[in-house]
């Protein structure tokens, strides 16, 4: 699976030596990137980090130059008077008490600069962009995020997990709030992270401007997997947007050969059906995610593995091996029940 | 290194009062570390209100005024005896004068206590009903520990002074035990303002 | 005879006070080493109230703990030097994270903050010993306790595995159980009551304690920064006192404090936290910027300009730093109007730290430099920390913070700031003082490339850390996928790990090298003004020969060169102290200090017990409490000394 380790030391050094070079250019590009902005509060915010980083470089030049500058001076200026050999002569003293004026007088201005651009672009932030927004709730969990397409229809309401479909320009209103203990949802090309907090609920917003998929991450310590909790905010046209939506209001549809109507009754008659929902069966489980459209997303356990059938089967195998912790256990199964429910599994889009 | 003596000490008292006391600014900055505990008791019972509809929340009674007001009452009393010990030992009066206004103390000190498990009944609520119930006894079992930590130095140098023999530095120990003990009923103003009275209010 | 026979007050004659003749010195002397002396073998090391043995095991002991904060990081660095790697699984990793924090902030920074002010400070205002010896020594005791009992949790697989700020629900009873958070509250408990025990020490020997002389605004900066910094310390630890005591009895006895089922809230761990952990950071910050005026001043020759602006900026800062923990809740659902606030006051604390860097450089700038290796940390200190408080001031936006908080940015940001901000400055004041207190000069050369090692490994690992968080990393992960593009960086930041240990290998072997070939000290080898340096290295038992009289802000500039004014008349028999007025210093009474005694020792042992027993049941705060009575009625039981001159109380006649 990797390289032997001084291979990898001597490339990352390598590459290290590059990135410093190319700072900027690595940043800026990519994938889960806070400076990869795809939509309006992100974009401000890259932009506030522009501004911020170039007013904060130049104090820092600053500073330290007169630092450089006074030991410089310091070090050539000849001894001086035994009388004044412990203070400052009176005419010394003026510039000082100038020179520490003047950098007061700076630092007060620079932060005032500072509080009122970052106050400004937070209330622009604030004011949901767009009319009429998109409304989903996200719940969080020990660690997979529950997404919810709620509609006053109930045959309309989408459930899924770990990956949330949105039309592009239009805003998208989260409410959230958590199951357990406190997670963050954070997608950093489309928006600052809000928490999801048990007990209380949260709102946070966004627009994607672009067609993509973005990734995100939970930003809060949740416990032991917290590092494998991502999801995928996937921006398309509002004609696709919308055909995926018709697509996950359906039921899951009955399998007709005999393969995959093994697998169901694999998965209906086994363990699974204990924590996972799939609607249209008498599966009802909401411990884990609900799997009605499984074979549709892109990855397996929020964000750890992509969507395949070799993957989706060591996950239910052994996901203990996959994402240690992880409240679901193993599963035996043979060979051939095995085969039968992946291929329903598959079906499930 | 050449020494030059400008000033000669020998003369000077070897024991203080009040702020020229080192042990009385120990005292003090204790009560400021208490104080803030306090403080940041009453912030999170009032912080906690806002999680519930009514407060005290539903089916708990508000808590009884009866009991905690003679509690109260009591220990502003006891204050009155505190201060004559402290005035006495200020003035250097014989210790066993000093001795018997702390006992009285102490004996209002033990009344204290013992009003304090009848006014914990009184809240009507258990440490782990709810968060009001948490909060609320927290507050009287903190200040309970006071309580029983004030009297029990207070019986202390009681002890001390009907025993002796006794130096006159050893008066500092009375005054500063006033000190404490003006906040252990002050504090316990305070809190039971919180407890027993805004809670009919908010 | 009492000396001052001899000697009668002579402030108001014409002619100088008289010099203390030579035999008169050498009389005192031995009469002070005889009643001082500290009692030696275990005994007396385990009843030791002496603030200079209690400090330097502080120290020791601190910086022990700051080699094993520096494994944990090692290790934490170990795993994330490749994407996916299998050095730790998540569980251990969660715990050695936790470990790390907890350790660097509870087990070193402020103890070791404290227990260089617990040396310095009675020294360089001229007494003998803090306010209560006593009191003193069981201070170190419950943070050896508090230590001693993370560490053995720890290595039995019961260590603390929440963050080091332990956010609930995730450290409550439901989502952590077992008895790792239990450990960790618990260690808050012994180490908070040191950092308690620490600040009323400096505080009460400041305040009544100081040379005649040295009123208020002749106190060394130094000294003012540890006082303002133990004022810090008594309002802020109570909230983590309350807090870690509310998590307890959740975890113990079913309270609701943090249970949103029962109206408990998840947001009050937060702020009760944060308003203990903000101003935390300021109170292992502001003595480092005591070191910094103590180093600058030393080394340039200069006294520091704008004093009291220097002084008003400590205190700015300390005011400032409780009205800013807000900031580390932007991401929760706070009012906008109110995180406004916060961020504001977040900025205006960045301006007291910059009128105290002007005023550095204007000293320095006035000053004749001298490159030794602790004024070469002090540049570091200026080049880091700077870093770090600018983008500190960017976190304090809203908007940006939502975008970097709990990411890498974010650790980048704190690393500049404790280690820029307060490791440089601490190791600056390492070689500073090691002279005094061992009477040895560390090896320069060795002291430079400590310097650069660390500098360079400081910012070899950190610097790109702010690139990661940008990248999208988030803090606490045990691991990160390959397509992330993380992996790169990240092995950078691992390399630069291998420098900082280096430098920590260089910095042990220069303290133990010099131990016995490092040149000798003398009284004053740097030239410094504060009293501290009026006394032999390392300082008698009883610190100075006789109490200084103090007549300007730099007392040892200020004296006639190879004279100092000296107060007579304490006694020799007794651990004897002046106590002078607080505004001005004027003598006010003699004071005796309490001798050596097992009861600290004792109240530790017992204390500490029942505080490990509260781990496992609330029964243990009871037992607490009553062997805690037993030992203080001891300590406190008046003892009349032999030849005492106060006299007995008088009885009333029958």
């Amino acid at each position: 699976m990797t390289a032997k380790p001084n291979f990898a030391w001597r490339n990352a050094f390598t590459r290290c030596a590059l990135c410093y070079a190319a700072l900027t250019v690595i940043a800026c590009s990519g994938f889960q990137s806070a400076l990869d902005p795809k939509g309006p509060r992100a974009e401000a915010v890259a932009k506030l980090h522009w501004t911020l980083t170039s007013i904060a470089t130049v104090v820092y030049v600053m500073v330290i130059g007169a630092l450089v500058y006074a030991l410089w001076r310091a070090s050539r200026r000849p001894p001086v008077p035994e009388e004044h050999h412990y203070h400052e002569t009176p005419e010394q003293a003026a510039v000082m008490k100038r020179g520490v004026i003047i950098g007061l007088s700076a630092t007060v201005v620079i932060m005032l600069t500072f509080v009122v651009v970052s106050v400004s672009t937070g209330s622009t932030l604030a004011k949901v962009g767009g009319d009429k927004p998109l409304r989903i709730d996200v719940v969080g969990h020990q660690w997979w995020w529950e997404v919810k397409y709620d509609d006053p229809d109930p045959h309309n309401i989408v459930n899924t997990a770990n990956e949330i479909h949105v039309p592009v320009g239009r805003p998208v209103l989260i409410k959230m709030t958590s199951t357990d203990v406190i997670h963050s949802f954070w997608a950093p090309n489309l928006a600052g992270k809000k928490d999801l907090i048990p007990g209380h609920e949260t709102v946070t917003w966004f627009r994607a401007d672009s067609a993509g998929t973005y990734r995100g991450q939970c930003a809060e310590f949740c416990g032991h997997q917290h590092a494998k909790m991502a999801f995928y905010v996937v921006a398309e046209p509002r004609l696709e947007f919308e055909k995926w939506l018709d697509q996950q209001r359906q039921e899951a549809k009955t399998p007709t050969d005999s393969l995959t109507q093994t697998g169901e009754r694999v998965f209906l008659s086994g363990t699974c059906a204990m924590c996972h929902t799939i609607s249209g069966t008498g599966a009802g489980g909401t411990v884990g995610p609900d799997l009605t459209h499984l074979a549709s997303r892109r990855t397996i356990a929020a964000g750890t593995l992509p969507m395949t059938t070799g993957n989706l089967a060591g996950w239910i195998l052994d996901p203990q091996s996959i994402k240690p912790g992880v409240k679901m256990p193993p599963n035996q199964i043979d060979p051939q029940s095995l085969q039968a429910l992946l291929a329903y599994l598959g079906t499930l889009k | 290194m050449k020494r030059r003596a400008v000033l000669d000490v020998a003369l000077l008292d070897d024991h203080s009062f009040s702020y020229r006391a080192p042990i009385w600014w120990g005292n003090l900055l204790m009560i400021f570390i208490e104080g803030a505990a306090f403080a940041l008791m009453v912030v999170t019972y009032y912080y906690l209100r806002r999680n519930f509809n009514t407060w005290p929340p539903e089916r708990t009674y508000l808590p009884d005024m009866g009991v905690s007001s003679i509690n109260v009452v009591l220990q502003l009393i006891s204050v009155a005896p505190m201060w004559y010990a402290a005035k006495l030992a200020f003035a250097h009066e014989p210790p066993e004068e000093v001795g018997r206004w702390l006992m009285l103390v102490v004996a209002f000190g033990i009344a204290a206590i013992i009003l304090r498990a009848f006014e914990l009944r009184g809240l009507h609520t258990r440490y782990d009903s709810n968060a009001y119930g948490s909060i609320t006894w927290m507050i009287l079992i903190t200040h309970l520990a006071h309580l029983i930590a004030g009297s029990l130095e207070t019986l202390l140098i009681a002890l001390v002074m009907f025993k002796g023999p006794v130096e006159r530095k050893h008066y500092t120990d009375t005054t500063v035990m006033a000190v404490y003990w003006y906040f252990v009923v002050g504090s316990w103003v305070a809190l039971w303002l919180v407890v027993f009275v805004s809670v009919r209010f908010i | 005879m009492a000396y001052s026979e001899a000697l009668p007050m002579r402030e108001d004659t014409p002619e100088p006070p008289p010099l203390i003749t030579v035999d008169v010195e050498n009389d005192v002397r031995a009469k002070l080493s005889a009643t001082w002396r500290e009692k030696s073998g275990l005994w007396g090391w385990l009843t030791s109230t002496n603030h200079k043995s209690i400090a330097k095991r502080y120290i020791i002991t601190a910086l022990i703990f700051f080699a094993l904060g520096g494994l944990e990081a090692g290790m934490i660095r170990m795993q994330l030097s490749r994407p996916e790697n299998r050095f730790v699984g998540p569980d251990l990793y969660n715990q050695i994270f936790t470990m790390h924090g907890s350790t660097m902030m509870f087990l070193f920074a402020v103890p070791v903050m404290e227990a260089v002010g617990l040396y310095l400070v009675p020294l360089m205002v001229g007494t003998r010993n803090v306010a209560f010896p006593r009191l003193n020594a069981l201070g170190y005791w419950m943070y050896l306790g508090g230590g001693v009992l993370l560490y053995a949790a720890f290595f039995m697989n019961t260590g603390p595995d929440a963050g080091w700020f332990a956010y609930v629900p995730l450290s409550g009873p439901q989502f952590t159980p077992g008895k790792r958070v239990d450990v960790w509250a618990q260690m808050i408990t012994f180490t908070e009551i040191a950092a308690l025990i620490g600040a009323v020490e400096i505080i009460t020997t400041v305040f009544k304690q100081r040379a005649p002389g040295m009123s208020l605004n002749r106190i060394p900066l130094f000294v003012w920064a540890e006082v303002i910094t133990s004022f810090m310390i008594i309002f802020a630890l109570p909230a983590i006192v309350i807090s870690s005591t509310m998590l307890a009895t959740d975890r113990l006895i079913d309270t609701h404090f943090f249970n949103p089922a029962e109206g408990g809230d998840a947001l009050l761990w937060q702020h009760l936290f944060w308003f203990f952990g903000h101003p935390e950071v300021y109170i292992i910050f502001i003595p480092a910027l005591g070191m910094v005026s103590s180093v600058v001043e030393t080394f340039t020759q200069r006294r520091i300009f704008g004093y009291p602006a220097m002084v008003l900026s400590m205190v700015s800062t300390a005011f400032l730093g409780f009205g800013l923990w807000v900031h580390h809740m932007f991401a929760t659902p706070l009012p906008q109007l109110g995180q406004s606030f916060f961020t504001a006051a977040s900025s205006a604390i960045s301006i007291p730290s910059g009128v105290q860097i002007f005023c550095w450089i204007a000293t320095i700038w006035s000053g004749r430099p001298r490159f030794t290796a602790s004024f070469m940390f002090v540049l570091g200190f200026f080049f880091l920390f700077i870093i770090g408080g600018l983008t500190g001031v960017m976190v304090a936006s809203v908007p940006y913070d939502l975008q970097v908080h709990d990411t890498f940015f974010v650790v980048a940001h704190f690393h500049y700031v404790l280690l820029g901000g307060a490791v440089f400055p601490l190791w600056a004041g390492f070689y500073l003082w090691y002279p005094k207190l061992t009477g040895r000069m560390l090896s320069e050369r060795l002291g430079k490339w400590n310097f650069w090692l660390f500098f360079i490994g400081m910012n070899v690992t950190f610097f790109p850390m702010h690139i990661l968080g940008l990248m999208g990393m988030p803090r606490r992960v045990y691991t990160y996928l390959p397509e992330m593009g993380w992996g790169g960086l990240n092995a950078l930041a691992s390399l630069g790990a291998v420098f900082i240990v280096a430098s920590g290998v260089v910095f042990v072997v220069n303290v133990f090298r010099s131990l016995s070939v490092g040149a000798p000290a003398g009284d004053n080898p740097w030239n410094a003004p504060t009293l501290e340096w009026a006394t032999s290295s390392p300082p008698p038992s009883y610190n100075h020969l006789f109490i200084p009289v103090v007549e300007g802000r730099d007392p040892l500039w200020d004296a006639a060169p190879g004279e100092l004014s000296v107060v007579t008349g304490l006694r020799t028999d007794r651990h004897e102290g002046l106590v002078t007025s607080i505004m001005d210093a004027i003598p006010e009474r003699r004071y005796e200090f309490k001798k050596e005694t097992i009861l600290p020792l004792l109240l530790a042992v017992f204390g500490g017990g029942s505080i490990v027993i509260a781990i496992f049941s609330p029964w243990g705060v009871t037992i607490g409490a009553i062997f805690t009575f037993i030992i203080l009625a001891c300590w406190f039981w008046p003892t009349i000394s032999p030849d005492s001159d106060t006299p007995l109380a008088r009885r009333r006649l029958p």
